[in-house]
This record gives C-alpha cells, structure tokens and sequence, in this order.
C-alpha cells in the first residue's frame, strides 16, 4: 500500500476517534483543503464510521432494552401480584363470608355496629360462636337415635362451678375380629 | 458509555469487600462493568441476542474466579479476558448447534448470524449490512472497533482491557475502518 495513503488513513482514524494532537488537526484540515481525494476519503471514511456506529448502537440498546423491558415489566407483574394478594386477603378478613344457614345456635347476639369493623385499630368484636349458659328453659331433648352413643365433654369455666358442656351424640361403634389368616 | 467513576483504592477495597461476600460490593462492581461487558461480548461474537446469556456466564464465573484476580487494578482486563473466553464458547457452541440443526433438517449451513431478534425485526436492510460487515471482520480488529464505538473509550482504555500497546489499538482500528470501507463500497453514499 502506498505509504503516503497509510499515513493519511491514520490520520483520518485518530481524527474521528477524537485521538488528534492540535498540530495533526492542523495538519489534516490543511490536507482536506488543499487534497480533493484526501478530502472525498475523509468524507467516506467519516459517513461509514458514523453510519456503523448507528448501527451498532442500534442493534444492541434494541437488544438490551427489549431484554430489560421484560425484566422490569416482570418485576412490576410481581409486585401488582403480590399486592392484589394482599387487597384480597384485607378483604376477605374485612368482610368475613356470612355462616351458612343451620340450626340455630344458642349464642349471644352481637350489635349491628360491632359487626363492622370501622378500622384496624378499632377493638374487635366478640367471636360469633360465643357459648352463653344454658336457659333453665332448655331441656334435653328425649329423643335418641338408635345405634348411637350420647357423650357429654365438661370443660371448666374461668369462674368456680361454671362449665361448658358439649353434648355428642355419636354413632355406636362395634370391636371386629379381624380374621388374620385368610 | 462506562463510567470510570472508581479510583484505584475504592476498586481494590470494593473487590476485596466482594471477595469477602459482600454483595452490596458485588452489585456495585457488576453496575459498574455490565455494560462494556455487554459490548465486549457482542465485539467477540458479533451477535447481540447471544449477549444477555453470555453475560449471565460471565459474572457467574467472574464471582466462582474473583479469588484468582491478583491485582485489583487490573479488573478490566481480567473481565475481558473472561467475557471473551465465555463468548468464544458460547459463539462455538451455538454454531455447533446449529450445523448439528442444519444436518438433522437435511439443509445446507447458511450463516443467518445477525438475524437475531433485532436483525428480523429492523427491517432496515442498510442496517443489516452494515452488522453483517463488522460482523465478517477478524474478531481482532472488530474488537477495538465495537468497543470504540459502543463505550467510546480512547485508545489507552481499550488497550488496557485488550492488553494491547496504543499503537496496535490505533493500527487495528485502521486496519478495520479500511476492510469496512471495502466491504461497503458503494452501499453508504456521503
């Protein structure tokens, strides 16, 4: 290669890499102006390393970005995840699923406003299923069920001679040999 | 463009806090280094959809080897030399994958490098030939010449990383900007 041309190639790479002393500047826009094909290689040169370097930072910041767009977007579809999570969860302690219609219990009846609950710090309501004594009116019921086993569980109260006393009624239950050697 | 935001000492005691577990320290290293690593990647393979992968590799043997890099100050080119060799495997494996992909479907190799997600969704075929020209140079003058354009680094800079002298960092970039302007003629108008 002509070595005057390689010299000048070099000149024109330090120049567009931003690597030119002043005096080489001087020296080159000196070549420009007076070397038409200095000039037209330079302008090549110039227009090539600029549409590359286009390219090149295109390619990869589409790249890059598509791949940190996901993984942003994924972090933010976890935490809208974990915070509707969470807004059911407030919900549902909130607003508690109404008890299914059943016998009726002998429970205490709460007030219509302690049943909402007005806010968090709020002292919460007595627990539904309450056991209150026993009217003297009640009596045990006669009636059994054949094959069945009528079982009573006495728990102690907090106060002297006060119980609560479960009633069971269960089914009767028979003891069968198991025959080992068949 | 990387920010050579670390001083030799607050580099030497950030690795020393990494080695140690620290991973406040590890984030700081990896924030400070995953984007000229990204572009060294892709200056060695000349691919960007192998480049996210290839980077996952990276750091992961970069944190398995952190005990062997003797001098802190040379984190760089120890990096380099890691993102490289990574790349190279990667670059290799993917290639054997794909030949083995071409004789399985019965179909002759064709080199489809630079259709990656971004190639095929551009649309631009000036900008697919330009990719496709850095991409057929000789990883040794792409090298200096992505990493020139993607970080901007000086000379000193990549010939620190490469472990190359100035003037070869100077003559590579020549040598690349020459093959390119050959590549190209006629398809870049001034």
């Amino acid at each position: 290669m002509n070595p005057e041309l390689e010299k000048l190639e070099h000149l024109i790479s330090r120049a567009l890499d931003g690597e030119c002393t002043s005096d080489e500047r001087k020296l080159l826009k000196s070549r420009l102006r007076n070397d038409p094909q200095a000039r037209a290689l330079f302008d090549e040169l110039r227009t090539l390393d600029e549409a590359l370097g286009d390219a090149l930072r295109r390619a990869t910041r589409r790249t890059w970005h598509i791949i940190s767009f996901r993984s942003r977007w994924g972090r933010v579809g976890q935490g809208l995840i974990v915070t509707a999570a969470a807004c059911l969860a407030a919900m549902a302690w909130l607003h508690p699923t109404p008890p299914k219609a059943g016998p009726a219990r002998p429970t205490r009846s709460i007030p219509a406003q302690a049943s909402l609950t007005p806010s968090w710090f709020a002292p919460s309501p007595p627990p539904a299923d309450e056991v209150t004594p026993i009217p003297s009116a009640y009596e045990r019921p006669q009636l059994r069920v054949r094959g069945t086993q009528r079982n009573w569980i006495v728990i102690p109260g907090d106060r002297p001679g006060t119980f609560m006393v479960i009633e069971v009624d269960r089914v009767r239950t028979h003891v069968i040999d198991v025959h080992r050697d068949f | 463009m990387t920010s050579m935001s670390i001083d030799g000492e607050s580099l030497r005691q950030l690795v020393a806090e990494a080695r140690q577990g620290d991973r406040a320290a590890a984030d700081r290293l990896v924030r400070e280094h995953a984007s000229w690593v990204r572009s060294a990647i892709y200056a060695v393979t000349g691919r960007a959809d192998l480049v996210e992968d290839v980077a996952q590799q990276v750091w992961t043997r970069a944190w398995e080897q952190l005990g062997t890099l003797e001098d802190p100050r040379r984190l760089r080119a120890w990096l380099y030399t890691i993102a490289r060799n990574t790349a190279i495997d990667a670059s290799i494996a993917r290639r054997r994958q794909r030949e083995l992909a071409a004789t399985l479907d019965g179909q002759a190799v064709c080199d489809r490098r630079g259709r990656g997600p971004f190639g095929a969704a551009a649309g631009d075929e000036l900008h697919e030939t330009l990719l496709r020209a850095v991409q057929a140079l000789p990883a040794i003058y792409r090298e200096p010449f992505v990493l020139r354009h993607l970080e901007g680094w000086n000379y000193a800079e990549i010939g620190e990383t490469l472990g190359l002298p100035v003037e070869s960092v100077e003559t590579r970039l020549v040598r690349a900007r020459r093959l390119l302007r050959e590549m190209l003629q006629g398809k870049v108008e001034p």
